[in-house]
């Protein structure tokens, strides 16, 4: 049976796609499967750096639809999990070099050989957003609660609908918990009403990914944090599992009188 | 365009020379010039740009928008941030067929790592009659610098920059990106930088990279170069 082909998409840049890609794939080979991820943002490429594997590059996604080199070789493995790969972007090139009907042969590929293929699409919704759809089954599109990152994902529900990518779900990231309690923040429920699409997750807000991040280790193999938890349990809703959502907040001594006493407050929702 | 053609592309060794006719008025040169970046968009990305204007005055003004169109396009100009020594290269290197193999489209594919092999009698000591570029400026993220011959960089080489050249590769700065030195299979190929830290380092058809987990700090210069069957790093002592 061919794999899932799932892209990771934003419209909005700096919410966190790459980011959510590398934990997603990483969690998802963690549980066994084997998993490609693609780096769509020709020119701009990432996805190597957050995964700490760009000094393996030889050959990228470019070399490989235009002939020039394997799929196979150009295919670099993970250092820390079995059945790990990244197809890295070009760097030196233009988004143009690639045409969606060039990826959608790609992205066929390498479903045969992988049980899930996962594509970082650059934000914007131009050329290389169209590359990075074009392949694809599945969406999953990343916000922050903020009203910028929640319009563009908006717009990007909508043009999804239009090539025939119906029903994205939504990750939502770099939550502020207390943020939100002090009503600075959107909540979950104000980003769920205005794009009514399926929850996946929300991730909680968290230096420790950027650490990681930099250190170019997915944060969702080993993490202790609550985003690390909440990265494991979308890798477990993306399998289908049906996993609760987690509360964010630690319940502070206020909060725990608050329960002692009887007086309900509405809780954070999460991951 | 009345019949003959403002603008014209030739191909030498190494780059493109832009030959801009004379007497056309300068808006169909800007116009012609656009038309043809932009349908070989791919084909000239990130190679070396020489204009010529035959006799035309130099107009400083006419020269800056050409340079920039050109530069819009992701070119390098030469005589620019990149030495006129360009400009001798022709006469020097082209009769003398030092290179393997004639030089394929600037910016188009590099020599893939195993590609090479012998076939080159060109030595790696006695680099007299061997093209060199001089490059005064710093490569950032995403440009890449295809020559044939040595390179010499005066300013870094960042992450993600990327230099592909027959000869040797001398950085007056930090290596941090990925050079290929001898990229036609010359194994005498050396790299030398003074600070040697690059993404990953690849002489002929060796490929080597930074073991995992260790941030290279080199004190001084080094120099790569093949020894045995592997790519080995040492102090450069002139």
């Amino acid at each position: 049976m061919a794999g899932r082909v799932i892209v990771i998409t934003s419209g909005k840049g700096g919410v966190g796609k790459t980011t959510t890609t590398a934990n997603l794939g990483a969690g998802l080979a963690a549980l066994g499967r084997r998993v490609c991820l693609v780096d769509a943002d020709i020119g701009l490429r990432n996805l190597d750096v957050v995964m700490g594997l760009e000094n393996r590059i030889v050959y990228d996604l470019v070399e490989v639809v235009e002939g020039h080199a394997r799929l196979r070789n150009a295919l670099i493995k993970d250092k820390r999990l079995e059945g790990l790969f990244l197809l890295p972007a070009a760097q030196t090139r233009e988004k143009d070099a690639v045409s969606p009907e060039q990826m959608r042969t790609l992205c066929a590929q390498l479903a045969e050989e992988f049980d899930y293929v996962l594509v970082d699409s650059p934000a914007g919704i131009e050329h290389g957003f169209r590359n990075a759809i074009a392949g694809a089954h599945e969406a999953i599109i990343v916000t922050t609660p903020e009203v910028a990152a929640v319009r563009d994902a908006d717009r990007i529900i909508g043009l999804l609908e239009a090539n025939d990518l119906p029903n994205p779900r939504l990750v939502i990231n770099r939550l502020r918990p207390q943020m939100v309690r002090r009503g600075d923040m959107m909540d979950i429920d104000d980003v769920i009403e205005i794009l009514a699409i399926d929850l996946l997750g929300v991730v909680p807000d968290d230096e420790a990914i950027i650490v990681a991040t930099n250190r170019g280790e997915p944060i969702v193999i080993s993490g202790r944090t609550k985003s690390a938890q909440a990265y494991r349990n979308i890798v477990r809703r993306i399998e289908g599992e049906d996993v609760p959502f987690m509360q964010l907040e630690e319940d502070g001594w206020v909060d725990r009188l608050r329960n002692l006493v009887g007086i309900g407050r509405k809780k954070t929702r999460g991951a | 365009m009345q019949g003959k053609e403002a603008v014209v592309f030739k191909g030498y060794r190494g780059g493109v020379s832009v030959q801009v006719d004379r007497d056309a008025p300068f808006g169909q040169v800007v116009e012609e010039l656009r038309r043809k970046l932009e349908s070989a968009r791919n084909f000239f990305h990130g190679g070396i740009v020489r204009i010529e204007t035959g006799t035309r005055p130099p107009d400083v003004v006419e020269q800056r928008v050409l340079k920039e169109l050109i530069r819009a396009h992701g070119l390098t100009i030469a005589g620019d941030g990149v030495d006129a020594e360009l400009a001798n290269r022709e006469a020097n290197g082209e009769a003398k067929g030092h290179g393997a193999t004639p030089s394929g489209a600037p910016g188009g594919q590099s020599p893939p790592a195993t590609h090479g092999g012998p076939g080159n009698e060109r030595g790696a000591g006695e680099p007299a009659d061997e093209p060199c570029l001089l490059v005064r400026r710093t490569l950032r993220s995403g440009q890449r610098l295809e020559f044939d011959g040595s390179v010499v960089v005066l300013g870094d080489v960042n992450p993600g920059a990327v230099i592909v050249c027959s000869g040797h590769a001398v950085v007056m700065g930090s290596l941090r990106g990925v050079v290929h030195a001898g990229a036609r299979g010359d194994t005498r190929a050396r790299v030398i930088a003074w600070r040697l830290q690059p993404t990953q380092l690849r002489i002929a058809h060796y490929i080597s990279r930074p073991p995992d987990g260790e941030e290279p700090s080199p004190r001084g210069p080094e120099m790569a170069l093949v020894h045995g069957e592997r790519i080995e790093i040492e102090e450069f002592v002139p």
